[in-house]
């Protein structure tokens, strides 16, 4: 009886064994191709992954071969390791995960060819010109956090998601399914590290929230005092973490008769405050909280001494085509909440076009804009353009990498070699996030949109991506802790204090007394005409 | 034969044949007064049924809750009622299921003598149908919580704490599965354990282990506690429906643990009472079988006499079927969707003929809407547009919208839809957004927005909506076809139907925020002052709103575009403004048709009669001039105005 057993043991070991190295013998995709014609022509790929830089950590870059075909081959390789081989009946090109990390790893700043091959008809191999990329010396940030959400003005549904650059997978940080629905709109982190973030929600059932982290905490925060209506905008915290300088924006959305675009983004008001993290206070100075115009999109220095962002004239929604934004900056203390002078570092007149969404580079050589016919809302324009502002020398140059459509939301990676931003060039629609390599010299590469496992996953995306932030380490926030802060927030949080010069009736900061006897009232701009 | 008919009646071929005969019906009654096809087109009019997505968007993008994997299933078989056989087979298949399942349950609860509660849940599930109040999703969380009650009788362990760990796990899988019908489940189980089993441990172990899931799913899926106990989505699944449609929505869910408390009961009932009086008085009247064999009757009177009880017992469920569905069937309902799917699939003459059916008071201003644009496409908005109920904001839908997300989906893709006609291509293109985010999705709105960005000459975006249509199978055609013309020719310029909107789209732009009637229809004229469309919607808003100077005013600069003839309704119109106005009609007399000259005159003298008296009036002329703009000016205009100022 054991005998048999045995028997019947080793039998199926065998067969297991057999059917492992029938495995492996089957799941050799290499191919021998010796006759072939060659054509003098680029393959078409989808989406277009040929003559780029890319990051030695990204996810393997699966594309769609275009041109009509019996069977597709490529041959992926480069100076060291095991080249891959894909093949192909519908031309849909999946590299193996694991080979293509280990050949990334292995050739760090070298060439990556791929040879393609085409079978037509007839059963003739064709082989089409060598696409050649480049593995870029420097990591990008694995991890990207958007907002992904249907192109719209009452929104259903929306949620922040962070992506796992290195391989595909994809989580949800927060979906406004888990309070009731409401908005959550631009998230930022200090210093590309999620420990220290913040994300503004709107919620007409839980009120509106800026949920705080900080060393993994979140926190409600309510930023409504006697002057702000507690509804922030564009943020960006301090490189000391303690303030957070936010916009109030008073927006509607507009709709053009005719032309491209259907939809334009109107500020009927916009000021600037700052929020003191330790102290709950709110604090502003008339000078970013003028009437008569826009201060919105605040980017702080890396030194911390400026606060730097964009005004422009207020001007009636009939002369929305004259809103021209200044990129300007202000001085600040932090430690005696001292306001320095305006400085307008790059005027609108200029080049008579809208700088907006200034982010510095994480060493504070440059300045990324986003460059727009008008509006201080660019990503709602037909066209607008990336810019590059040498912060020591004033010199702005358009970037090779601005498409003739809209180039928005961008950012930096933390080691400052890669630049994220929003662009809707693959179809004019729906922006989709891009990645560039940005080299010491300061000339970025050409851009490649963010990997999918499925190459065409694209193509028939009708929801569009916001405010792509290039993170170190995943946000480990559960979604819970998230939508729990939120539901609680009514609850438990108690308003901010405002305490500026420019509020009416509120006690001056002793510290600042000299800077702020010249500050005028300031109005919520909510209730501004 | 006798004894085939006892063979057939007293084993489970009667059963079976029995059942097969109801689900016959249950088909029958899908296929010729349900139509699964009109949940498809009127998912939008419908309050809830679950929406397929295709692709893999909806099912990662959301965030998970437990119920999500049958929502999924339940969207995406109900994405196949769009064919009615296969709609029919689906619903079908689900009673079959029910029907089975409960009748498992019967017997583990020991109620055979109670076969008849098998058919219940299934006929229940019919009448909900009927009223197209019921969403796929509910029946298959049913018959998840059935399977698993089955599965736990199925295994039958020994020990109590293998029991226990098999009631964790099921139980665990119940709540993830179907949560909304979670407490089925565990009721069976306790019913099960302590009244049939008698084992008391285990059936208090079973509630407290119930008690404990919900905790536990708070925790994972980060609920509240009220969410996690109540399964709030019971309720909030019908939001806008009356309290009866309501309690038939949810029926099923106390319905189950009634049939297993009955079956229960009628065993204590019979155990205690009547088999004991059985055995003890138990004589040969007592039952018809022993009467029929002891009193010596032929074996034909006595497989007659069985033959003819499964004769009544199927007739009766089928006078139960026909009859609880003929009863609550929402007839009004089903016309409605029915004119609403011929819209959407663009069959105007047929939804005119419907329409000229449907009761005059059930209009509303969705179907007058949908009348409207029919009579246009057909050539008679200004001929028989007072034929039909109208309203005056119906034309263009200028209505406030007050309600939830499915109101917003049926105001903005019904004005898309028109917008798109006219060639204002922005605004259509607004609303488009506006309807899908609202929708999640809606193959109608994506192939209007294919079409948009086909005529704004954005062949790329386009591509994008129809390569998501191209994943739903029942669009996959259209998209296909157009993809294929795309790339032959990207900017469409032989598509005469794109190069009519393109001709018609305003050029110059312009910003508003809010638009009047005017602002509306004045780029139109100015891109192309031949826009036929907006000129017969023009006049007939006009006509609506009793705005004669102004329909005077359009109709003497651009009559020329309805041809020859002045359309009926516009010399009606003509008519009145000359009578209410004393202003000579001599430019248009030639044009003015003698007949209808005779015919106003003869409606005046009238209405002068009961000038004070509208009701009256109304009733006089009624019968002869109903179908009149006069009438609508004069009798019918006030009174909506006077309900409209109540």
């Amino acid at each position: 009886m054991k005998k048999r057993l045995y028997i019947v043991c080793a039998g199926l070991l065998v067969l297991a064994l057999l059917l492992l190295v029938l495995y492996f013998l089957l799941s050799d995709e290499s191919l021998q191709i010796n006759d072939y014609d060659l054509a003098n022509a680029a393959v078409r790929v989808y989406p277009d992954y040929t003559s780029i830089a890319i990051p030695p950590n990204i996810a393997p870059l699966n594309f769609q071969i275009k041109n009509p075909g019996k069977y597709y081959y490529v041959r992926i390789y480069s100076n060291n390791g095991k080249a891959i081989h894909v093949r192909s009946r519908k031309g849909i090109i999946k590299i193996p995960h694991k080979r293509w990390a280990n050949l990334l790893q292995e050739n760090i700043g070298a060439e990556l060819k791929y040879d393609v091959f085409i079978q037509d008809q007839t059963g003739r191999w064709i082989k089409y010109e060598t696409i050649t990329n480049t593995i870029a010396r420097d990591s990008i940030d694995p991890y990207l956090v958007y907002r992904k959400i249907d192109i719209c003005q009452g929104w259903n549904i929306m949620g922040i998601y962070q992506r796992d650059l290195t391989g595909f997978d994809e989580s949800i940080v927060i979906h406004n399914k888990s309070y009731g629905y409401g908005c959550a709109n631009c998230h930022c982190f200090l210093n590309n590290n999620p420990d220290t973030m913040v994300l503004q929600v709107r919620s007409p059932a839980y009120g509106t929230p800026m949920l705080m982290v900080r060393q993994g905490q979140v926190n409600a925060v309510n930023t409504k005092t006697a002057v702000t209506p507690g509804k922030c905008g564009f943020t960006a915290i301090h490189p000391n973490g303690k303030i957070i300088a936010f916009t109030l924006n008073k927006f509607s959305m507009l709709t053009h008769l005719a032309g491209d675009e259907v939809r334009e983004v109107f500020d009927h008001a916009a000021d600037l405050a700052l929020y003191l993290v330790d102290d709950n206070q709110v604090l502003s100075t008339s000078k970013i909280t003028k009437p008569d115009r826009i201060e919105t999109f605040p980017a702080w220095s890396p030194d911390g001494k400026y606060l730097y962002f964009c005004s422009a004239t207020q001007f009636p929604p009939e002369k929305y085509n004259e809103v021209l934004c200044d990129l300007m900056r202000i001085s600040y203390d932090p430690k005696t909440n001292k306001w320095g002078d305006l400085e307008t570092v790059l005027p609108a007149r200029k080049i008579n076009r809208s700088f907006t969404q200034p982010r510095f580079s994480p060493n504070g050589k440059y300045i990324l804009l986003s460059v727009s016919d008008y509006s201080d809302f660019p990503i709602h324009m037909v066209k607008s353009d990336l810019y590059l502002l040498e912060s020591a020398t004033g010199e702005c140059r358009k970037m090779s990498i601005s498409s003739d459509r809209n180039d928005s939301w961008h950012g930096f990676s933390s080691n400052g070699r890669w630049i994220v931003f929003n662009s809707k060039r693959m179809d004019g629609r729906f922006s989709r996030p891009f990645f560039s390599y940005f080299d010491k010299s300061g000339r970025a590469h050409k851009p490649f949109v963010m990997p999918q496992m499925d190459p065409t996953f694209y193509r028939s995306l009708t929801r569009v991506y916001n405010v792509p932030e290039l993170i170190i380490k995943p946000i480990d926030i559960s979604q819970r802790n998230f939508a729990s802060s939120i539901i609680g927030y009514k609850k438990t949080t108690s308003e901010a204090t405002a305490i500026t010069g420019a509020t009416p009736g509120m006690q001056l900061p002793s510290s600042s007394e000299d800077v702020q006897q010249t500050e005028t009232p300031w109005t919520d701009p909510y209730a501004r005409e | 034969m006798a004894k085939t008919l006892r063979i057939f009646t007293k084993s489970k071929l009667g059963l079976s044949v029995r059942t097969i005969i109801f689900l016959i019906a249950c088909f029958l009654v899908c296929c010729y007064w349900i139509n699964p096809k009109l949940i498809v087109y009127g998912y939008s009019e419908l309050f809830y049924i679950p929406i397929y997505v295709p692709g893999s968007e909806w099912f990662v993008d959301s965030p998970t809750y437990p119920g999500k994997c049958l929502d999924f299933l339940a969207a995406y078989l109900t994405h196949y009622y769009a064919y009615l056989w296969m709609g029919s087979l689906i619903i079908t298949l689900v009673i079959w299921l029910l029907t089975w399942l409960t009748g498992r349950v019967i017997q583990v609860m020991q109620g055979e003598k109670l076969f008849f509660l098998r058919y219940i849940p299934a006929i229940i599930v019919m009448m909900q149908n009927g009223r197209y109040n019921h969403d796929l999703s509910r029946s298959l969380f049913l018959i998840c919580i059935l399977v698993l009650f089955c599965l736990y009788n199925l295994i039958s362990l020994r020990h109590s704490w293998l029991r226990m760990t098999l009631f964790l796990l099921l139980v665990i899988l119940g709540y993830v599965l179907a949560a909304p019908f979670y407490w089925v489940f565990p009721a069976f189980t306790i019913m099960y354990e302590i009244f049939i089993r008698r084992n008391w441990r285990m059936g208090a172990f079973c509630v407290i282990l119930s008690i404990f899931v919900p905790y536990l799913g708070s925790i994972y899926y980060g609920h509240g506690m009220q969410e996690a106990y109540l399964c709030t989505w019971i309720s909030s699944c019908f939001p806008d429906i009356g309290y009866g449609d309501r309690m038939l929505g949810n029926i099923n869910y106390f319905l189950l643990p009634l049939i297993g408390l009955s079956c229960v009961c009628f065993n204590i009932i019979n155990d205690r009472y009547f088999r004991k009086s059985k055995s003890n008085k138990r004589h040969p009247g007592s039952d018809t079988l022993q009467v029929a064999t002891d009193s010596n009757r032929s074996v034909w009177q006595i497989n007659s006499l069985i033959g003819l009880k499964w004769l009544l017992t199927t007739s009766v469920l089928l006078l139960i079927l026909f009859g609880g569905f003929r009863l609550t069937r929402n007839d009004v309902r089903c016309k409605y969707l029915h004119l609403i799917s011929l819209a959407r699939q663009e069959k105007w003459t047929e939804l005119l003929s419907e329409a000229q059916v449907f009761p005059n008071q059930c209009y509303d201003r969705y179907i007058c809407f949908y009348v409207n644009r029919a009579l246009y496409h057909t050539g008679q908005l200004s001929q028989k547009m007072f034929s039909f109920p109208q309203q005056p904001k119906a034309l263009l839908l200028r209505t406030n919208i007050r309600y939830g997300g499915k109101e917003r989906v049926r105001h903005y893709s019904a004005l898309c839809d028109l917008s798109y006609e006219f060639g204002h291509i922005n605004k259509s293109e607004d609303l488009c957004y506006e309807a899908m985010t609202m929708s999640s999705y809606s193959p109608w709105i994506l192939k209007r927005l294919a079409l948009i960005y086909i005529v704004k000459e954005q062949p790329e975006a386009a591509v994008t909506c129809l390569w998501k249509l191209r994943k739903d199978y029942l669009y996959r055609d259209w998209a296909i076809k157009w993809l294929e013309q795309l790339e032959k020719d990207p900017m469409m310029l032989k598509n005469p139907e794109i190069q009519y909107i393109r001709s018609v789209m305003p050029q110059s732009d312009s910003i508003q925020e809010t638009i009047t009637a005017r602002d509306f229809f004045q780029p139109l004229f100015n891109r192309n002052r031949n826009n036929r469309m907006a000129y017969e919607y023009l006049t007939a808003m006009y006509l609506l709103t009793n705005d004669l100077d102004s329909f005077i005013s359009v109709f003497s600069q651009l009559n020329d575009l309805c041809g020859p003839e002045i359309p009926m309704h516009h010399q009606e119109a003509i008519l009145l403004y000359s009578k209410m106005s004393n202003k000579p009609i001599s430019i248009w007399r030639g044009k003015l048709s003698r007949v209808n000259i005779v015919r106003f005159n003869r409606f005046f003298k009238t209405y002068e009669q009961y000038r004070n008296d509208l009701n009256a009036a109304a009733q006089v002329l009624a019968k002869d001039f109903e179908n009149t703009y006069y009438y609508y000016n004069l009798i019918i205009f006030p009174t909506l105005q006077k309900s409209a100022a109540k």
